[in-house]
């Protein structure tokens, strides 16, 4: 027998950074790099986190850290054309019918200009990063880094780290964007494990507006791939932003997805998070509500089977009065899989006149699957409602005989009863052409479950 | 139209129906009355096929199959109508989609083809109106934050839109006030034909004064022991049950 010593993922991607930085002439000294480096320094007192890590308790990414990685790290505008001349992919499968959108393409983390297709209206820089790190350094340096804390999160360091491409996104003050953002990030494993790094950036000044629609998938299934995906959002005075996530990557992906959003006063976030595909997924949403009046709305979908593990942890930080969080999630988990929800509300000592709210319902259609739901609430204030409610059942037998007893068939009632279930969530999304792409995914998904 | 032999069932090991012989042809109106415990709802279960219920002796004839070897969805594509005392809500499934879902589900078993939006909809209308329903009703969520009388017309409904063989109401009269009690055996009554019969279990005699039936049969103990016409269901609201308990002990 072969003994080989375990790899470890953290020394090679360390390894990987050292290789970046020599790479880097004159950019070595920029701003942007020095924050790089600083997140390098983290990522190296950092440890993946392990079932021992409270965060991590249900979540086993031994499978993840075990594997060897190879990312692209060489010169980033470069990389950025040549991904041009890639052969062109035909993306009709990840354009959601009739949603008429400003289309960015990032493959392996790197921006493809050849299949994107962005519209330039005044007062909006829709670009990818790489380019604004050299054109739009000002804001850049303002504002990337400010708002996800990289501190004890270990895949936020290492995201960190390696930042050079993703959506870069500036709505300027009072301009609504008539079209969709749509962010396609696309693994091409052909060449072997992949790691794709992507970073946003997404600035929305006050009395702007804007629809960002996320999606994740797999080009092949040739390797196995890790995405890294950090989004962080400063939604200004009084805008609106209605973001959607579609996590559909391939039953040989890893995904970790970092999303911070920072509102200002009177401000309205929607996010819509659907988990269909893709081994594991770990989803940490985060919200940090600083301005007054402020309403937030999390809305999420996850559908499990095989050996698929999802698990979204949230936190949303009332740090200020009068703000109200509405929080929604559910799940339906078959074969072996797991579920895990964790959403943490912390009500500050300030944050009086606090609507807080969040429900997480699950639903469990194989005897091997399961679910670790928990509702952590910290409330510091007093006078401020919240409330939360977690459930987890079978198949209602009654509902499922009240069918039947109609002459629709056990198996149809079945999905009707599961549909239904889930139609609860997408009757709080807000885009029609979203809605029905979902609701095609989902139909399709519950016919395996 | 159905053939009721011996029927005895249970469930967890308990007996709950003791032999039950029952026939039903086509155009007639029973009666089950009984008190509480003496196996009505047990014997409406029963026929419509619920799971918890083990059937242990006997047999069902219903036109011709065995209707105890049919799956319960089965069973109501043939033709039996179980009106439940306490429908189930379902959110997120409207009324409309509901009752489509079924009645196509019937039809494909039938070898027809999926009824045409337009004439579903126009026989959906029809028996509203005679049902006196509000067409607002097709959108809302099946039973979801009802009444107890928008329940129970929505079960009559759903049997004017399954054109059912044999019905059997299982206490529709209960969580009813007067006023709905009277539509919904009004829509009962319109419903009737030559070709369909119902068999209305009630615990009280109040719903027979308006769905009018041609037998009455007293539930005891899991055993019809006593068979009559429409006074017999008369004779149980003055006098009660104990009469006919005194009965059964001199009997026995």
């Amino acid at each position: 027998m072969n003994v080989e010593t375990a790899f470890d993922l953290k020394d090679k991607l360390l390894e990987d950074f050292k290789k970046f930085d020599e790479q880097l002439n004159g950019q070595s000294t920029s701003v942007f790099h020095g924050k790089r480096k600083s997140a390098s320094e983290e990522f190296k007192l950092l440890s993946f986190p392990t079932k021992k890590h409270e965060e991590w308790k249900y979540t086993n990414i031994k499978a993840i850290t075990e594997k060897n990685f190879d990312q692209n790290t060489s010169d980033l505008l470069l990389d950025s054309l040549s991904n041009s001349l890639n052969e062109k992919i035909d993306l009709a499968a990840y354009l959601p019918e009739g949603l008429d959108a400003d289309v960015l393409v990032f493959i392996n983390g790197e921006w493809s200009s050849s299949h994107s297709n962005v519209s330039h209206a005044d007062g909006i820089t829709v670009k990818s990063l790489a380019v604004a790190i050299a054109e739009d350094t000002d804001l850049i340096n303002e504002h990337f880094g400010k708002y996800a804390k990289y501190n004890d999160n270990t895949f936020a360091a290492m995201n960190s780290s390696f930042a050079k491409d993703g959506l870069f996104l500036h709505v300027a003050k009072s301009q609504a964007i008539a079209k969709p953002i749509l962010c396609l990030y696309l693994n091409d494993t052909s060449k072997g494990n992949q790691l794709s790094i992507n970073r946003n950036l997404i600035l929305v000044d006050e009395n702007a507006q804007v629809q960002i629609i996320e999606g994740h998938y797999n080009l092949n299934d040739d390797n196995f791939s890790l995405t890294n995906n950090l989004t962080e959002v400063l939604v200004g005075k009084n805008a609106k932003i209605d973001h959607y996530k579609l996590q559909l990557e391939n039953d040989k992906a890893y995904q970790y997805n970092f999303c911070q959003f920072v509102q200002q006063q009177s401000s309205t976030v929607h996010t819509n998070t659907v988990t269909l595909s893709g081994e594991l997924v770990r989803n940490d949403l985060h919200f940090l509500l600083e301005g007054e009046h402020c309403d937030s709305f999390l809305n999420g979908i996850y559908l499990s089977d095989g050996t698929q593990l999802f698990d979204n942890h949230s936190l949303v930080d009332h740090a200020v009065p009068n703000c109200m969080s509405d929080e929604f999630y559910k799940g339906i988990m078959g074969g072996s899989s797991k579920g895990v929800f964790n959403g943490k509300i912390l009500v500050r000592e300030d944050a009086q006149k606090t609507n807080a709210f969040q429900s997480n319902k699950n639903v469990l259609v194989s005897d091997n699957a399961s679910i670790n739901t928990k509702p952590q609430l910290e409330i510091f204030a007093d006078d401020v409602r919240c409330t939360h409610g977690a459930t987890t059942g079978q198949m209602d037998d009654e509902a499922l005989f009240y069918m039947q007893a109609r002459g629709i068939g056990k198996e149809t009632a079945r999905k009707i009863l599961l549909r239904s279930f889930i139609g609860e969530v997408m009757e709080r999304m807000n885009s029609k052409p979203i809605v029905d792409y979902v609701n095609e995914l989902i139909e399709a998904k519950i016919e395996t479950l | 139209m159905i053939k009721i032999e011996n029927l005895q069932a249970s469930v967890d090991g308990k007996e709950i129906l003791r032999g039950i012989n029952l026939e039903v042809k086509a155009g007639e109106v029973h009666a089950i009355m009984g008190p509480n415990g003496s196996g009505k709802s047990t014997l409406a279960s029963v026929l419509a096929g619920k799971e918890d219920y083990e059937v242990t002796g006997g047999s069902v004839n219903f036109d011709g199959k065995d209707l105890l070897d049919l799956e319960p969805e089965d069973r109501s594509r043939e033709g039996v109508f179980l009106a439940f005392q306490y429908p189930i809500a379902i959110p997120g499934v409207s009324i409309a989609n509901f009752i489509k879902t079924a009645v196509n589900e019937k039809r494909k078993y039938h070898g027809m083809e999926d009824v045409k939006a337009t004439d579903f909809l126009k026989m959906i209308k029809e028996k509203m109106s005679l049902l006196e329903i509000d067409n607002k009703f097709l959108g809302r969520s099946l039973n979801e934050g009802f009444s107890g009388g928008e329940k129970k017309r929505n079960e009559i409904l759903q049997m004017a839109m399954l054109e059912p063989k044999l019905s059997i109401l299982d206490e529709t009269d209960s969580g009813l006030d007067i006023d709905a009690l009277k539509i919904v055996a009004n829509g009962v009554n319109k419903l009737k034909s030559d070709k369909n019969a119902s068999i209305v279990i009630t615990h009280y005699q109040r719903l027979l004064d308006h769905i009018v039936p041609d037998f009455v049969h007293v539930l005891l103990d899991g055993k019809i022991v006593k068979s009559g016409d429409k006074n017999l269901a008369l004779e149980l609201e003055e006098k009660g049950y104990d009469w006919i308990k005194e009965e059964q002990k001199a009997l026995a």
